[in-house]
Protein backbone atom coordinates (compact mmCIF):
# COMPACT_ATOMS: atom_id res chain seq x y z
CA UNK A 1 0.00 0.00 0.00
CA UNK A 2 1.37 3.56 -1.09
CA UNK A 3 1.69 5.99 1.52
CA UNK A 4 -0.64 8.08 -0.70
CA UNK A 5 -3.96 5.89 0.09
CA UNK A 6 -2.58 5.11 3.36
CA UNK A 7 -3.38 8.89 4.03
CA UNK A 8 -6.15 8.96 2.18
CA UNK A 9 -7.74 5.78 4.35
CA UNK A 10 -7.07 7.63 7.40
CA UNK A 11 -8.08 10.90 6.43
CA UNK A 12 -11.67 8.58 5.53
CA UNK A 13 -11.58 7.50 8.59
CA UNK A 14 -11.21 10.50 10.48
CA UNK A 15 -13.78 12.16 8.07
CA UNK A 16 -16.24 9.46 9.25
CA UNK A 17 -15.40 9.65 12.89
CA UNK A 18 -16.31 13.14 13.01
CA UNK A 19 -19.30 12.79 10.92
CA UNK A 20 -20.57 10.55 13.15
CA UNK A 21 -19.13 12.60 16.44
CA UNK A 22 -20.99 15.90 14.77
CA UNK A 23 -24.80 13.50 14.60
CA UNK A 24 -24.33 12.97 18.50
CA UNK A 25 -23.03 16.44 19.23
CA UNK A 26 -25.29 18.71 16.89
CA UNK A 27 -27.39 17.37 14.94
CA UNK A 28 -29.10 15.14 17.40
CA UNK A 29 -29.85 17.08 20.41
CA UNK A 30 -32.77 15.13 21.12
CA UNK A 31 -30.61 11.94 21.23
CA UNK A 32 -27.89 13.48 23.18
CA UNK A 33 -30.50 14.45 25.84
CA UNK A 34 -32.18 11.25 25.70
CA UNK A 35 -29.13 9.84 26.37
CA UNK A 36 -27.98 11.98 28.99
CA UNK A 37 -31.03 11.06 30.94
CA UNK A 38 -30.87 7.46 30.42
CA UNK A 39 -27.05 8.13 31.96
CA UNK A 40 -28.45 10.01 35.40
CA UNK A 41 -31.47 7.89 35.10
CA UNK A 42 -29.23 5.15 37.61
CA UNK A 43 -28.69 7.28 40.22
CA UNK A 44 -32.41 6.73 41.34
CA UNK A 45 -34.01 9.20 43.90
CA UNK A 46 -35.57 8.25 46.92
CA UNK A 47 -39.51 9.17 47.16
CA UNK A 48 -39.96 11.89 49.94
CA UNK A 49 -42.79 11.29 51.87
CA UNK A 50 -45.34 14.10 52.34
CA UNK A 51 -48.20 14.39 55.03
CA UNK A 52 -51.30 14.56 54.14
CA UNK A 53 -51.90 17.52 55.95
CA UNK A 54 -49.03 19.43 53.86
CA UNK A 55 -51.05 18.07 50.96
CA UNK A 56 -54.34 19.18 51.64
CA UNK A 57 -52.76 22.74 52.56
CA UNK A 58 -51.59 23.11 49.04
CA UNK A 59 -55.13 22.13 47.61
CA UNK A 60 -56.39 25.10 49.49
CA UNK A 61 -53.85 27.12 48.38
CA UNK A 62 -54.88 26.25 44.87
CA UNK A 63 -58.25 26.61 45.05
CA UNK A 64 -57.29 29.91 46.50
CA UNK A 65 -54.96 30.93 43.21
CA UNK A 66 -57.47 29.65 41.08
CA UNK A 67 -60.51 31.90 42.69
CA UNK A 68 -58.49 35.27 42.56
CA UNK A 69 -57.11 33.92 39.02
CA UNK A 70 -60.90 33.31 37.88
CA UNK A 71 -61.62 36.67 39.65
CA UNK A 72 -59.66 38.73 36.98
CA UNK A 73 -62.24 38.05 34.21
CA UNK A 74 -64.43 40.97 33.87
CA UNK A 75 -68.27 40.56 35.13
CA UNK A 76 -69.40 42.95 32.80
CA UNK A 77 -69.08 42.80 28.61
CA UNK A 78 -65.97 43.11 27.17
CA UNK A 79 -64.15 43.00 23.98
CA UNK A 80 -61.69 40.45 22.45
CA UNK A 81 -59.59 41.70 18.90
CA UNK A 82 -57.11 38.95 17.62
CA UNK A 83 -55.41 41.20 15.34
CA UNK A 84 -53.31 38.41 13.28
CA UNK A 85 -56.90 36.80 12.78
CA UNK A 86 -58.64 40.18 12.32
CA UNK A 87 -61.72 38.52 14.32
CA UNK A 88 -63.51 39.81 17.56
CA UNK A 89 -65.09 38.39 20.26
CA UNK A 90 -67.87 40.24 22.45
CA UNK A 91 -67.22 38.32 25.69
CA UNK A 92 -70.10 38.32 28.74
CA UNK A 93 -67.36 36.91 31.23
CA UNK A 94 -66.06 33.42 29.62
CA UNK A 95 -69.34 32.95 27.07
CA UNK A 96 -69.03 34.49 23.74
CA UNK A 97 -71.76 37.02 23.08
CA UNK A 98 -71.00 37.23 19.35
CA UNK A 99 -67.98 36.52 17.20
CA UNK A 100 -66.78 37.56 13.82
CA UNK A 101 -64.60 39.08 11.36
CA UNK A 102 -63.11 42.55 11.92
CA UNK A 103 -60.17 44.72 10.19
CA UNK A 104 -57.13 46.27 12.45
CA UNK A 105 -53.80 48.05 11.19
CA UNK A 106 -52.34 46.90 7.95
CA UNK A 107 -48.23 47.22 9.42
CA UNK A 108 -47.84 49.62 6.70
CA UNK A 109 -44.81 52.18 7.00
CA UNK A 110 -45.82 55.46 5.47
CA UNK A 111 -42.71 57.67 5.24
CA UNK A 112 -43.48 61.38 3.94
CA UNK A 113 -41.07 63.65 1.78
CA UNK A 114 -40.27 66.04 4.80
CA UNK A 115 -39.04 62.70 6.81
CA UNK A 116 -41.98 61.80 8.84
CA UNK A 117 -43.28 58.35 9.11
CA UNK A 118 -45.93 56.68 10.69
CA UNK A 119 -46.58 52.70 10.85
CA UNK A 120 -50.39 51.55 10.68
CA UNK A 121 -50.63 49.13 13.37
CA UNK A 122 -53.31 48.10 15.98
CA UNK A 123 -51.56 48.68 19.69
CA UNK A 124 -52.03 45.24 21.86
CA UNK A 125 -52.73 44.88 25.53
CA UNK A 126 -55.73 46.15 28.00
CA UNK A 127 -58.11 49.10 26.73
CA UNK A 128 -60.67 51.31 28.08
CA UNK A 129 -63.89 52.18 26.32
CA UNK A 130 -63.46 56.17 26.95
CA UNK A 131 -66.22 58.07 24.62
CA UNK A 132 -69.05 56.67 22.95
CA UNK A 133 -70.31 58.54 20.02
CA UNK A 134 -73.16 58.43 17.37
CA UNK A 135 -72.71 59.05 13.96
CA UNK A 136 -69.12 60.09 14.46
CA UNK A 137 -67.09 62.47 12.42
CA UNK A 138 -63.61 61.49 11.49
CA UNK A 139 -61.09 64.50 12.29
CA UNK A 140 -58.45 63.49 9.40
CA UNK A 141 -54.76 63.07 10.71
CA UNK A 142 -51.64 64.64 8.98
CA UNK A 143 -50.92 61.09 7.68
CA UNK A 144 -54.38 61.03 6.11
CA UNK A 145 -53.28 63.52 3.49
CA UNK A 146 -50.00 62.89 2.98
CA UNK A 147 -50.82 59.61 1.65
CA UNK A 148 -53.19 61.39 -0.81
CA UNK A 149 -50.37 63.37 -1.90
CA UNK A 150 -52.68 66.31 -0.33
CA UNK A 151 -51.49 69.25 1.34
CA UNK A 152 -51.52 69.04 4.97
CA UNK A 153 -53.87 71.75 6.03
CA UNK A 154 -53.67 73.76 9.85
CA UNK A 155 -55.36 72.29 12.59
CA UNK A 156 -59.07 73.06 12.69
CA UNK A 157 -59.19 73.26 9.27
CA UNK A 158 -62.61 72.71 7.86
CA UNK A 159 -60.71 69.76 4.99
CA UNK A 160 -60.06 67.83 8.25
CA UNK A 161 -63.60 67.44 9.25
CA UNK A 162 -65.33 64.26 7.25
CA UNK A 163 -68.70 62.30 8.27
CA UNK A 164 -70.15 59.51 7.40
CA UNK A 165 -66.78 57.44 7.15
CA UNK A 166 -66.94 55.76 10.26
CA UNK A 167 -70.63 53.94 10.40
CA UNK A 168 -72.98 55.08 12.67
CA UNK A 169 -71.30 54.52 16.10
CA UNK A 170 -67.18 55.11 17.24
CA UNK A 171 -65.82 54.45 20.66
CA UNK A 172 -62.76 55.48 21.39
CA UNK A 173 -60.17 53.49 23.50
CA UNK A 174 -57.41 56.23 23.63
CA UNK A 175 -54.23 57.97 21.90
CA UNK A 176 -56.60 58.50 18.76
CA UNK A 177 -57.35 54.73 18.71
CA UNK A 178 -61.25 54.01 17.44
CA UNK A 179 -63.67 51.10 17.50
CA UNK A 180 -65.49 52.03 13.73
CA UNK A 181 -67.70 51.13 11.45
CA UNK A 182 -66.47 51.11 7.68
CA UNK A 183 -67.67 52.14 4.07
CA UNK A 184 -65.59 49.14 2.74
CA UNK A 185 -67.20 46.27 4.08
CA UNK A 186 -65.76 43.89 1.37
CA UNK A 187 -62.52 44.69 3.44
CA UNK A 188 -63.63 43.20 6.85
CA UNK A 189 -61.43 40.50 7.91
CA UNK A 190 -57.97 41.83 5.80
CA UNK A 191 -55.53 44.04 8.05
CA UNK A 192 -56.18 47.32 6.23
CA UNK A 193 -56.66 50.30 8.61
CA UNK A 194 -54.09 52.65 10.06
CA UNK A 195 -54.40 51.31 13.66
CA UNK A 196 -58.07 51.84 14.14
CA UNK A 197 -60.75 48.68 14.34
CA UNK A 198 -63.29 48.38 11.65
CA UNK A 199 -66.36 46.53 12.39
CA UNK A 200 -69.19 45.56 10.56
CA UNK A 201 -72.60 47.64 10.68
CA UNK A 202 -74.38 45.15 12.54
CA UNK A 203 -71.41 43.89 14.68
CA UNK A 204 -70.77 47.22 15.75
CA UNK A 205 -74.82 48.24 16.70
CA UNK A 206 -73.90 45.44 19.43
CA UNK A 207 -70.50 46.18 20.38
CA UNK A 208 -72.06 50.04 20.72
CA UNK A 209 -74.85 48.68 22.64
CA UNK A 210 -73.35 46.21 24.72
CA UNK A 211 -70.05 47.93 25.95
CA UNK A 212 -69.90 51.21 28.33
CA UNK A 213 -67.48 53.47 29.07
CA UNK A 214 -65.22 52.28 30.83
CA UNK A 215 -65.64 48.55 29.45
CA UNK A 216 -62.11 46.77 28.91
CA UNK A 217 -60.97 45.56 25.14
CA UNK A 218 -58.15 43.13 25.37
CA UNK A 219 -56.45 43.38 21.90
CA UNK A 220 -53.45 40.58 20.85
CA UNK B 1 2.17 -30.05 -28.20
CA UNK B 2 1.34 -30.95 -24.83
CA UNK B 3 5.51 -31.24 -23.97
CA UNK B 4 5.46 -28.29 -25.30
CA UNK B 5 2.85 -26.98 -23.41
CA UNK B 6 4.49 -28.42 -20.35
CA UNK B 7 7.73 -27.15 -20.98
CA UNK B 8 6.19 -23.47 -21.28
CA UNK B 9 4.65 -23.51 -17.65
CA UNK B 10 7.53 -24.67 -15.89
CA UNK B 11 10.66 -22.52 -15.11
CA UNK B 12 13.51 -23.96 -16.73
CA UNK B 13 16.09 -25.49 -14.80
CA UNK B 14 19.11 -23.08 -14.27
CA UNK B 15 16.77 -20.23 -15.02
CA UNK B 16 16.95 -17.51 -11.94
CA UNK B 17 13.77 -17.54 -10.02
CA UNK B 18 11.14 -14.74 -10.13
CA UNK B 19 10.52 -12.86 -6.80
CA UNK B 20 7.02 -13.35 -5.81
CA UNK B 21 4.70 -10.38 -5.13
CA UNK B 22 3.33 -10.04 -1.82
CA UNK B 23 -0.40 -10.51 -1.75
CA UNK B 24 -2.25 -7.12 -0.95
CA UNK B 25 -5.57 -8.59 1.41
CA UNK B 26 -3.15 -7.99 4.95
CA UNK B 27 -2.81 -4.66 4.64
CA UNK B 28 -6.15 -3.80 3.08
CA UNK B 29 -7.49 -5.68 6.33
CA UNK B 30 -5.36 -3.22 8.80
CA UNK B 31 -6.36 -0.11 6.72
CA UNK B 32 -9.74 -1.41 7.33
CA UNK B 33 -9.34 -1.95 11.08
CA UNK B 34 -7.71 1.17 11.29
CA UNK B 35 -10.51 3.04 9.71
CA UNK B 36 -13.39 1.61 11.96
CA UNK B 37 -11.09 1.54 15.08
CA UNK B 38 -11.03 5.74 14.19
CA UNK B 39 -14.66 5.76 13.22
CA UNK B 40 -15.84 4.04 16.47
CA UNK B 41 -13.27 6.16 19.02
CA UNK B 42 -14.67 10.02 17.77
CA UNK B 43 -18.13 9.13 18.00
CA UNK B 44 -17.42 7.52 21.99
CA UNK B 45 -15.23 10.93 22.77
CA UNK B 46 -18.28 12.60 21.59
CA UNK B 47 -20.46 10.30 23.68
CA UNK B 48 -17.98 11.02 26.64
CA UNK B 49 -17.69 14.54 26.32
CA UNK B 50 -21.77 15.21 25.09
CA UNK B 51 -23.10 13.15 27.56
CA UNK B 52 -21.30 11.22 30.31
CA UNK B 53 -19.29 14.05 31.35
CA UNK B 54 -22.27 16.23 31.89
CA UNK B 55 -24.07 13.55 33.59
CA UNK B 56 -21.12 13.16 36.33
CA UNK B 57 -20.98 17.28 36.51
CA UNK B 58 -25.56 16.48 37.02
CA UNK B 59 -24.51 14.12 39.31
CA UNK B 60 -21.46 15.33 41.40
CA UNK B 61 -22.15 16.03 44.85
CA UNK B 62 -22.26 19.86 45.64
CA UNK B 63 -23.04 20.41 42.16
CA UNK B 64 -25.74 23.29 41.35
CA UNK B 65 -27.58 20.31 39.25
CA UNK B 66 -27.05 17.99 41.62
CA UNK B 67 -30.08 15.79 42.40
CA UNK B 68 -31.97 16.77 45.90
CA UNK B 69 -31.22 13.24 48.30
CA UNK B 70 -35.08 12.66 47.68
CA UNK B 71 -38.02 13.81 45.83
CA UNK B 72 -41.86 13.93 46.01
CA UNK B 73 -43.50 12.05 43.61
CA UNK B 74 -47.43 11.37 42.19
CA UNK B 75 -49.94 13.28 44.03
CA UNK B 76 -47.64 15.54 45.92
CA UNK B 77 -45.86 16.07 42.82
CA UNK B 78 -48.64 17.20 40.96
CA UNK B 79 -50.03 19.60 43.78
CA UNK B 80 -46.92 21.32 44.14
CA UNK B 81 -46.48 21.65 40.04
CA UNK B 82 -49.83 22.99 39.99
CA UNK B 83 -49.72 25.49 42.75
CA UNK B 84 -46.29 26.76 40.36
CA UNK B 85 -48.03 27.42 37.82
CA UNK B 86 -50.99 29.16 39.68
CA UNK B 87 -48.66 30.98 41.18
CA UNK B 88 -47.26 32.21 38.19
CA UNK B 89 -49.94 32.88 36.59
CA UNK B 90 -51.35 35.23 38.97
CA UNK B 91 -48.21 37.22 38.89
CA UNK B 92 -47.70 36.66 35.10
CA UNK B 93 -51.51 38.97 35.62
CA UNK B 94 -49.76 41.85 37.25
CA UNK B 95 -47.98 42.34 33.56
CA UNK B 96 -49.36 44.78 30.81
CA UNK B 97 -48.19 42.73 28.08
CA UNK B 98 -49.73 39.66 26.93
CA UNK B 99 -48.46 36.15 28.15
CA UNK B 100 -48.39 32.81 27.60
CA UNK B 101 -49.59 29.73 30.11
CA UNK B 102 -48.96 26.48 29.00
CA UNK B 103 -50.50 23.40 30.71
CA UNK B 104 -49.38 20.32 29.45
CA UNK B 105 -51.96 18.49 32.14
CA UNK B 106 -55.19 19.67 30.16
CA UNK B 107 -52.99 20.21 26.57
CA UNK B 108 -53.87 24.25 26.93
CA UNK B 109 -51.65 26.92 25.64
CA UNK B 110 -53.34 30.01 26.92
CA UNK B 111 -52.68 33.55 25.90
CA UNK B 112 -53.80 36.09 28.25
CA UNK B 113 -53.60 39.66 29.37
CA UNK B 114 -54.23 41.04 32.74
CA UNK B 115 -54.95 37.14 33.97
CA UNK B 116 -58.02 37.52 31.60
CA UNK B 117 -57.75 34.28 28.79
CA UNK B 118 -58.14 36.18 25.31
CA UNK B 119 -57.26 32.89 23.18
CA UNK B 120 -57.49 28.85 24.55
CA UNK B 121 -54.91 26.77 22.25
CA UNK B 122 -55.98 23.12 22.09
CA UNK B 123 -52.22 21.56 21.85
CA UNK B 124 -53.23 18.34 19.41
CA UNK B 125 -49.48 17.05 20.56
CA UNK B 126 -46.83 17.11 23.07
CA UNK B 127 -43.46 16.11 23.35
CA UNK B 128 -41.22 16.28 26.36
CA UNK B 129 -37.69 16.59 26.42
CA UNK B 130 -36.47 13.23 28.18
CA UNK B 131 -34.73 15.38 30.91
CA UNK B 132 -38.28 17.22 32.09
CA UNK B 133 -38.93 14.23 34.56
CA UNK B 134 -35.11 14.43 36.15
CA UNK B 135 -35.43 18.02 36.59
CA UNK B 136 -38.72 17.85 38.63
CA UNK B 137 -37.29 16.17 40.87
CA UNK B 138 -34.77 19.23 41.30
CA UNK B 139 -36.51 22.15 44.19
CA UNK B 140 -34.86 24.87 42.33
CA UNK B 141 -36.51 23.76 39.18
CA UNK B 142 -39.89 22.93 41.06
CA UNK B 143 -39.58 26.23 42.78
CA UNK B 144 -38.60 28.00 39.36
CA UNK B 145 -41.81 26.73 38.09
CA UNK B 146 -43.67 29.03 40.63
CA UNK B 147 -42.06 32.79 38.88
CA UNK B 148 -42.80 33.63 35.13
CA UNK B 149 -40.24 32.61 32.60
CA UNK B 150 -39.04 35.71 30.87
CA UNK B 151 -38.22 34.93 27.21
CA UNK B 152 -34.80 35.02 25.97
CA UNK B 153 -34.63 34.55 21.94
CA UNK B 154 -37.40 33.62 19.22
CA UNK B 155 -36.85 32.36 15.64
CA UNK B 156 -39.67 31.91 13.40
CA UNK B 157 -40.27 31.20 9.12
CA UNK B 158 -42.09 34.84 9.49
CA UNK B 159 -41.50 38.27 10.83
CA UNK B 160 -42.55 39.06 13.56
CA UNK B 161 -44.49 42.54 11.92
CA UNK B 162 -45.42 41.84 8.48
CA UNK B 163 -44.21 45.61 8.24
CA UNK B 164 -44.08 47.51 4.56
CA UNK B 165 -42.46 50.14 3.74
CA UNK B 166 -44.48 53.06 1.52
CA UNK B 167 -43.51 56.12 0.33
CA UNK B 168 -45.87 58.80 0.38
CA UNK B 169 -46.71 60.36 -2.90
CA UNK B 170 -45.70 63.84 -3.59
CA UNK B 171 -48.63 65.05 -5.26
CA UNK B 172 -52.39 63.75 -6.26
CA UNK B 173 -51.25 62.77 -9.77
CA UNK B 174 -48.69 60.52 -8.48
CA UNK B 175 -51.04 59.11 -5.91
CA UNK B 176 -53.57 58.91 -8.82
CA UNK B 177 -51.32 56.84 -10.46
CA UNK B 178 -50.16 54.34 -7.76
CA UNK B 179 -53.84 53.72 -6.46
CA UNK B 180 -55.50 52.08 -3.85
CA UNK B 181 -52.70 50.11 -1.12
CA UNK B 182 -52.52 46.86 -2.38
CA UNK B 183 -51.19 44.48 0.50
CA UNK B 184 -48.94 41.37 -0.18
CA UNK B 185 -50.74 38.53 1.33
CA UNK B 186 -48.68 36.41 4.05
CA UNK B 187 -47.42 32.96 4.14
CA UNK B 188 -50.29 31.02 6.03
CA UNK B 189 -47.48 28.64 7.56
CA UNK B 190 -45.57 29.14 10.97
CA UNK B 191 -42.57 27.26 12.82
CA UNK B 192 -42.03 29.15 15.98
CA UNK B 193 -38.96 28.45 18.39
CA UNK B 194 -39.27 30.30 21.60
CA UNK B 195 -36.11 29.78 23.71
CA UNK B 196 -37.14 30.74 27.19
CA UNK B 197 -34.72 30.85 30.88
CA UNK B 198 -34.67 28.27 33.02
CA UNK B 199 -33.30 25.85 30.26
CA UNK B 200 -35.96 25.47 28.42
CA UNK B 201 -37.41 25.55 24.69
CA UNK B 202 -40.55 25.97 23.63
CA UNK B 203 -41.03 24.28 19.25
CA UNK B 204 -44.37 25.39 18.28
CA UNK B 205 -44.74 23.45 15.02
CA UNK B 206 -47.92 23.58 13.29
CA UNK B 207 -50.44 20.29 12.89
CA UNK B 208 -51.08 21.72 8.99
CA UNK B 209 -48.70 20.14 6.40
CA UNK B 210 -46.85 23.26 5.30
CA UNK B 211 -46.40 23.90 1.46
CA UNK B 212 -43.27 23.39 0.04
CA UNK B 213 -41.63 27.09 0.26
CA UNK B 214 -42.75 27.21 4.27
CA UNK B 215 -40.43 23.73 4.00
CA UNK B 216 -37.61 25.11 2.62
CA UNK B 217 -37.74 27.80 5.47
CA UNK B 218 -38.56 25.56 7.82
CA UNK B 219 -35.46 23.74 6.74
CA UNK B 220 -33.54 27.03 7.22
CA UNK B 221 -35.20 27.69 10.61
CA UNK B 222 -34.09 23.88 12.10
CA UNK B 223 -30.61 24.34 10.41
CA UNK B 224 -30.55 27.79 12.38
CA UNK B 225 -31.67 26.93 15.60
CA UNK B 226 -29.18 23.48 15.58
CA UNK B 227 -26.33 25.47 14.38
CA UNK B 228 -27.05 27.73 17.38
CA UNK B 229 -27.81 25.04 20.41
CA UNK B 230 -24.82 23.00 18.77
CA UNK B 231 -22.33 25.89 19.20
CA UNK B 232 -24.00 26.44 22.55
CA UNK B 233 -23.29 22.55 23.69
CA UNK B 234 -19.83 22.94 21.87
CA UNK B 235 -18.81 26.48 24.04
CA UNK B 236 -20.73 25.10 27.36
CA UNK B 237 -18.62 21.70 27.08
CA UNK B 238 -15.15 23.43 26.31
CA UNK B 239 -16.02 25.63 29.12
CA UNK B 240 -16.72 22.21 31.41
CA UNK B 241 -20.02 23.50 31.81
CA UNK B 242 -23.40 21.43 31.01
CA UNK B 243 -24.88 22.56 27.57
CA UNK B 244 -27.59 24.62 28.07
CA UNK B 245 -30.94 24.30 26.70
CA UNK B 246 -31.43 20.46 26.99
CA UNK B 247 -35.04 20.48 27.87
CA UNK B 248 -36.86 20.87 24.67
CA UNK B 249 -41.04 20.90 24.52
CA UNK B 250 -42.44 20.59 21.62
CA UNK B 251 -46.17 21.57 21.23
CA UNK B 252 -48.24 20.50 17.98
CA UNK B 253 -51.14 23.06 17.30
CA UNK B 254 -53.11 25.22 14.77
CA UNK B 255 -50.75 27.31 12.69
CA UNK B 256 -53.54 29.82 13.14
CA UNK B 257 -52.59 29.61 16.93
CA UNK B 258 -49.53 29.86 16.29
CA UNK B 259 -49.57 32.87 14.71
CA UNK B 260 -51.78 34.41 17.65
CA UNK B 261 -48.96 33.16 20.12
CA UNK B 262 -45.94 34.47 18.24
CA UNK B 263 -47.35 38.15 17.06
CA UNK B 264 -48.65 38.37 20.45
CA UNK B 265 -45.39 37.94 22.81
CA UNK B 266 -43.21 40.65 23.00
CA UNK B 267 -40.07 40.20 24.80
CA UNK B 268 -41.35 41.80 27.89
CA UNK B 269 -43.72 38.68 28.02
CA UNK B 270 -43.67 35.75 30.22
CA UNK B 271 -44.72 32.56 30.44
CA UNK B 272 -46.02 30.17 32.87
CA UNK B 273 -45.38 26.35 32.50
CA UNK B 274 -47.71 23.53 33.76
CA UNK B 275 -45.73 20.29 33.72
Amino acid sequence: MGPLLRTLTVLIAVLLGLTAAAAVLLWAPAFREQMLASEIARSAVPVQETKESELKQRRTRIRDFERRHAALTPRRSYLVIDTPGNRFALMDGTRVQRAGVCSTGSYVLLKSNDDRQWIFRTPRGRYFIQLKKTNPVWVKPDWAFIEEGLPVPGPGARERYEPNVLGDYAMSIGDGYLIHGTLYQRLLGQPVTHGCIRMGDADLEAIYKSLAVGSPVYIY
Amino acid sequence: MRKAIRQMAEPRAGAPAQPRRPRRTGRWLFALLLLLIIAALLPAAAYLLAVRQPAQAILAAGSPEAPDAAAPRGEALRLILDEAFWKARLELSGRGAPCLAVDLVDSLAILEIRGVAVRRCKLAGIERGALVGRRLQRREFRERLARPFGILSEVATLPKEPIQIEIAPKDTIEAKQTGPRKLEPEAPDLHYILRIDGGLTLDLRQIETPAAAALEEEKRLRWQARKDEAWAAFTALVQRQLPPHETVITLRLPRDDIKAIYRALIPEAGLALRL
